[in-house]
């Protein structure tokens, strides 16, 4: 594959790993923040 | 895809009967779990760092990929093969557990990063020739692909 | 006596209320302890790469003591953090880590390895500028390596095996056992 074309499709996996995590992630604290709201309030 | 008859199959095979009467044996096998993750970590950290010029800046970035590369692949091998045998010890609850298929999907993704995208760029192409903002995403995206791998599946033994 | 001050030093600790809001907590062990875990990568990681220069394994183009310095850093930035959180978690649980045969292992490697790693440093030292070059270094520097490879792995073992409590006090055990990890009590009613 060519330089152009990996760079293109590093790009892409980048920008979609990183959303998806921050996401992932946020989900992760949402639900952990919950759970420590109902047990102390 | 259905993996469930995997997960079947695992469940019931001799690893999953050693795995579950040898504690010992697990133990020694998570500790090789532990001790390659320590490397493929130390892999990944040092050619991302390097790739955003905050660690060993008077070594071309090239070098430092070439040399990690290796022993990457040999710390992957490793903890596929030791992830495997703790899986069998508790092949069905993973199976319904959310955490470990986070964690697959993101070994998944991480294994087509490096070996498709990662690999191919950084060892065939002069890194002065390349997008410096391809780089650094690079390394941004490679750490927070093997962070989340490696932390979910911490989060597994807790859920 | 060593036992007995060790042991009562760690009821003293498990007596302060956040020794016990620590090792009751929802979520704050369960980070600190994945925190010690992961910070592995960093130090262990580093230490590694470090290891495996020296055995001539890795990086052989770049000059031995280029690759030790250079991860001196993140090095001991794991560290710290590895020692902070580890110490965290005595506080969490330090009656039964007292009295844990692994985690008594675990210092003692742990003090080996350390031991191993300043020897190491003085003949690294020593000999950059004669084998700094060299794509294999000299065997003493290999077995430096080796050993340091093998202690810390030790420590990461025994780290991991403290979780299990095949051989916890309140079990039935030689008197050797009790001996080992300081089962105070366990051995005077041996007696």
């Amino acid at each position: 594959m060519s330089k152009n074309v990996l760079e293109k499709a590093a790009f892409v996996f980048a920008t979609v790993v990183i959303v998806s995590a921050v996401w992932f992630w946020s989900l992760q604290i949402e639900s952990v923040l919950d759970l420590l709201e109902m047990a102390y309030g | 895809m259905d993996l469930l008859p995997f997960f079947e199959w695992l469940d019931t095979s001799i690893l999953a009967d050693i795995a579950k009467a040898y504690g010992g044996v697990f133990v020694v096998v998570q500790t090789f779990h532990l001790l390659a993750l320590s490397l493929l970590g130390g892999t990944v950290l040092v050619g991302d760092l390097r790739l955003l010029g905050v660690v060993m800046k008077d070594v071309p970035s090239q070098v430092v990929i070439q040399n990690t590369q290796k022993w990457f692949s040999v710390a992957l091998v490793i903890l596929i093969l030791s992830g495997l045998f703790q899986a069998a010890a508790v092949a069905m609850k993973l199976y319904y557990n959310e955490m470990f298929w986070a964690k697959m999907t993101g070994l998944a993704a991480g294994i087509v990063f490096v070996y498709a995208i990662r690999r191919p760029l950084l060892l065939r192409f002069d890194h002065d020739t390349i997008n410096p903002w391809a780089l650094r995403l690079i390394a941004v995206s490679s750490m927070t692909i093997w962070f989340t791998v490696a932390a979910s599946g911490r989060w597994i033994g807790f859920s | 006596m060593l036992n007995e001050w060790l042991l009562n030093r760690a009821r003293w600790l498990d007596s302060m209320a956040w020794s016990t809001d620590l090792h009751e907590s929802l979520y704050m062990y369960a980070w600190v302890e994945t925190t010690h875990v992961l910070t592995l990568t960093v130090f262990l990681g580093m230490l590694f790469i470090i290891d495996l220069r020296m055995l001539g394994l890795t990086f052989t183009g770049v000059p031995a003591s280029k690759i030790a310095d250079r991860l001196d850093i993140p090095m001991l930035i794991g560290m710290v953090i590895m020692v902070v959180t580890g110490f965290i978690l005595y506080f969490a649980i330090p009656v039964r880590s007292t009295q844990s045969i692994w985690f008594r292992i675990k210092v003692v490697l742990m003090i080996a390895a350390i031991a191993n790693a300043f020897l190491f440093r003085a003949k690294m030292k020593a000999a950059a500028g004669t084998w700094d070059l060299d794509p294999k270094p000299p065997k003493n520097i290999r077995v430096g390596a080796g050993l340091s490879l093998a202690l810390w792995s030790g420590v990461v073992i025994t780290g991991r095996t403290i979780a299990y409590d095949w051989f916890d006090c309140h079990k039935e055990l030689p008197y050797f056992m009790y001996w080992a990890a300081g089962c105070v009590d366990e051995m005077a009613a041996f007696q």
